[in-house]
C-alpha cells in the first residue's frame, strides 16, 4: 500500500512538473513567451495533479494506475530534463 | 468510513477524503487559521504595535524627497545607496522605509506621513511579521515550508473535489444543521454545511494560493533546468525584466538629483488614464542613489482592482525620463488576478470581511471534520487501540483549539510586556513567538492527558484569554472600544470586537462540549 501511494503522489508530481515543461515548450512554440507559456502550463498542471491523484486512488488503489502514473512521471521528467540540458527548454 | 480503498469509485474517494483529511487536517487548519488572521494582518499590527495607531491620512501627504532626507539623517555620515518605501494607506497610515547604506548597513524606519516624524520601530512582529509568514511557509527555514504548504494546498483541492464526489445529497447539505442531535451528527452537519456553502470560495482561494507562489514549486521547469545550460537563464532574466524586475549596474560617477515627488505623480497620472481609476503608488524602489545610473521604480496598486501589482514605471533619476513602463500580457494579468484574489491587496471592506468569514468557514469545515472522525473512532478503538486514540485526540485538539489558544496567548503576552522592555534580555518579539509555541505545545500535552475533556477546558481558556486581551489593551493604551471609535481607530475596534466574539463562541462551545456529548459512549 505505501509503495502504491508513493507511486501516485510522487509519480503524479513528476508528471505535473515534467509535463509542465513539455506543455510549456509546446505552448511557447505556438508564439507565447517563455514565462507566459510556463504560467499556463503550471496553472493547468496543478489541476491535472489533483485529477491524477483522484484517478490513482479511484478504482481501486491497485498497481495498474499507480504504475502508469509512476512510469509516465518518470518519462515526463526525463524528457523535460533532456530538453533543458539540450537548451530546448 | 472505510479503512481500505473500496472497489468502487465513491467508497474509494471516501477513503481518500478521510485519510487525506486525517493526515493533513492539522496542517490545513493551521494554514487556514493563519490565512484567516492574515486577512486583517495590518489591523492586527496596529493592535499589537500601539505606536502605529495613527489617524488615517485623508489624502497622501508624503513628501518622498523628505523621506530620503529622513533616511540620510538616520545614519549620519553614511552614504545612502538604496531605499524602498511602502507608502501610507488607509490600513497602514504610515510609510515604511527600508534603507541600505554603502557599508551594507540596513535600517527599517517607520514615518508618520502627516508630521514627517520617525515612529519608534515596532518591536513586535504583529500579524504581518508572524501570522502571515506562518500562513505562507510555516516559518520553516529554507524552502521546506513553501513545499509543505504547496502539498497542503494540493491536498485541500483534493479534499474539496473528493468531498463533492462522496456527497449523495449535496443540495440538501445547504439546509441541514441539527444542533440538537448528538455531537457526531451535528459536527458532520456543520462540516457539510460550511463545506458546501463556501465551496467556490474555498476552491478558488486554495487554487489561487497555489498559483501565487507557483515559481517556487515549479522550480524544475522555471529555474533549475535552465540554470544547467546557462544561456536560457539570461533569457529568463530578460523576460523577468518585462515583468517588473528592472535592474541595472551603477555607473560609479555621481549623478541623479531629480525631485522624486513629480515623478511619482506622473506615474499615478499615467495609471489613472490607463485604468480609468485612481491608482496610487504603493511601493517605491530607489536604487543607486547619487549615482549617474540611479533609478526609481514606482509600483501602483488600484485600491478597487482585483489585479495585484502589475503596474510598474521606472524613471531615470538623472534625467527624469521613463526607462521602463511595463504592460502585462494577458496571461500575466490572469496570474496577477489570482494573486490579487488571494493576497487581498484591494481596499474594499465588505469583501475583506467576506474573506474573513469564508476563512473561518474553512476552519470550521476542517475542525468539524476532525471532530466527526475522532468521535466516530473513539468508541470503536478506545478499548483495542487506546494509545492510537489518545494520540489522534491530542493531535486534533492541539491542531484546532490549541492553535486558537496559542494565538490568543500571543496577543495577551504582547499587551503584558511594557513598551521598550526586553524580559530576560530577549527581544520582545522572541518572547511573543516563544509564548505562542509554548502555549501550543502545552495544549498538545494537556490534550494527551485530558483527552476528550481537553476541548472543553481549552475553550474556557480561549474565552478567558480573549477577554484578557481586550482588557489589557484598554489598560496599557487607554484605547477601550468607545475611545477607539472616538479616535477613528477602527482597526482596534474591529480587533477588540473579534476577540469578544471569539470569547462568546468559545463559551458557547465550552458549554456545548460540557454537556457530556463528547464521551466514549457517543454514538450516532
Amino acid at each position: 500500500m505505501p509503495c502504491r501511494i508513493a507511486c501516485v503522489l510522487l509519480g503524479g508530481y513528476a508528471l505535473w512538473s515534467g509535463g509542465a515543461v513539455l506543455l510549456g515548450v509546446a505552448l511557447r512554440n505556438t508564439g507565447l513567451s517563455h514565462t507566459d507559456a510556463m504560467l499556463v502550463a503550471t496553472m493547468l498542471g496543478s489541476l491535472c495533479y489533483v485529477g491524477i491523484i483522484i484517478w490513482g486512488f479511484a478504482a481501486p488503489l491497485r498497481w495498474r494506475p499507480a504504475t502508469v502514473i509512476a512510469l509516465s512521471g518518470i518519462a515526463a521528467a526525463t524528457a523535460a530534463a533532456w530538453l533543458a540540458r539540450s537548451g530546448g527548454a | 468510513m472505510a479503512d481500505q480503498p473500496n472497489t468502487s469509485f465513491r467508497p474509494s474517494m471516501n477513503w481518500v477524503h478521510t485519510w487525506a483529511g486525517v493526515v493533513l487536517g492539522a496542517l490545513l487548519f493551521i494554514i487556514f487559521w493563519m490565512g484567516t488572521m492574515s486577512v486583517f494582518d495590518r489591523e492586527i499590527d496596529r493592535w499589537m504595535q500601539p505606536q502605529t495607531r495613527l489617524a488615517s491620512p485623508a489624502a497622501p501627504t508624503t513628501s518622498y524627497d523628505s523621506l530620503l532626507d529622513i533616511a540620510r539623517a538616520a545614519e549620519p555620515g553614511k552614504q545612502l545607496t538604496k531605499l524602498t518605501i511602502g507608502t501610507a494607506n488607509t490600513r497602514a497610515p504610515f510609510a515604511t522605509i527600508h534603507a541600505t547604506y554603502a557599508d551594507k548597513t540596513r535600517r527599517t524606519l517607520v514615518v508618520d506621513t502627516i508630521t514627517n516624524r520617525l515612529i519608534p520601530e515596532p518591536a513586535s512582529l504583529g500579524g504581518t511579521g508572524f501570522l502571515y509568514p506562518m500562513h505562507i511557509n510555516l516559518i520553516l527555514p529554507g524552502v521546506w515550508g513553501w513545499w509543505i504548504v504547496m502539498f497542503a494546498a494540493i491536498a485541500m483541492l483534493l479534499l474539496l473535489v473528493t468531498g463533492v464526489i462522496i456527497h449523495h445529497k449535496i443540495f440538501a447539505d445547504f439546509f441541514t444543521f441539527r444542533p440538537e442531535k448528538k455531537l457526531r451528527r451535528s459536527s458532520l452537519d456543520l462540516h457539510n454545511l460550511s463545506g458546501t456553502i463556501f465551496l467556490p470560495f474555498h476552491f478558488l482561494i486554495t487554487f489561487s494560493g497555489l498559483m501565487v507562489f507557483s515559481g517556487w514549486y515549479t522550480s524544475i521547469p522555471w529555474y533549475v533546468a535552465p540554470a544547467s545550460v546557462g544561456e536560457p537563464v539570461a533569457a529568463l532574466i530578460n523576460e523577468a525584466d518585462q515583468y517588473g524586475h528592472f535592474r541595472r549596474e551603477a555607473a560609479g560617477r555621481p549623478g541623479g538629483g531629480v525631485a522624486l515627488a513629480p515623478l511619482v505623480q506622473r506615474a499615478e497620472a499615467i495609471w489613472r488614464v490607463r485604468h480609468g481609476t485612481a491608482t496610487p503608488a504603493d511601493y517605491i524602489d530607489i536604487d543607486h542613489i547619487g549615482d549617474a545610473q540611479g533609478y526609481m521604480a514606482v509600483r501602483g496598486n488600484a485600491p478597487r482592482r482585483m489585479v495585484s501589482d502589475v503596474d510598474e514605471i521606472v524613471f531615470d533619476l538623472a534625467t527624469g525620463r521613463i526607462v521602463k513602463d511595463s504592460t502585462p500580457t494577458t496571461t500575466r494579468t490572469v496570474q496577477k488576478w489570482l494573486e490579487g484574489f488571494h493576497l487581498v491587496r484591494f481596499d474594499h471592506w465588505l469583501i475583506r470581511w467576506f474573506y474573513f468569514i469564508g476563512g473561518l468557514a474553512g476552519c470550521l469545515m476542517i475542525a468539524t471534520g476532525f471532530v466527526f472522525w475522532s468521535v466516530s473512532r473513539r468508541k470503536r478503538d478506545a478499548q483495542t487501540q487506546p494509545l492510537k486514540v489518545r494520540f489522534v485526540e491530542a493531535l486534533t485538539v492541539a491542531a484546532v483549539s490549541g492553535v486558537i489558544l496559542a494565538t490568543c496567548a500571543y496577543f495577551v503576552v504582547n499587551r503584558m510586556i511594557p513598551e521598550g522592555a526586553s524580559p530576560g534580555g530577549f527581544p520582545r518579539f522572541v518572547i511573543e513567538v516563544l509564548t505562542f509555541f509554548g502555549a501550543w505545545l502545552a495544549t498538545a500535552v494537556h490534550a494527551g492527558v485530558r483527552q476528550a475533556s481537553a476541548w472543553k477546558d481549552q475553550a474556557w481558556v480561549i474565552a478567558g484569554l480573549s477577554v484578557a486581551a481586550i482588557l489589557l489593551n484598554w489598560l496599557t493604551t487607554g484605547h477601550h472600544p468607545i475611545a477607539a471609535i472616538n479616535r477613528d481607530l477602527w482597526a482596534i475596534v474591529g480587533m477588540d470586537s473579534m476577540l469578544l466574539l471569539n470569547a462568546v463562541v468559545a463559551i458557547y462551545a465550552a458549554r456545548r462540549l460540557g454537556q457530556s456529548t463528547l464521551t466514549v459512549g457517543d454514538a450516532p
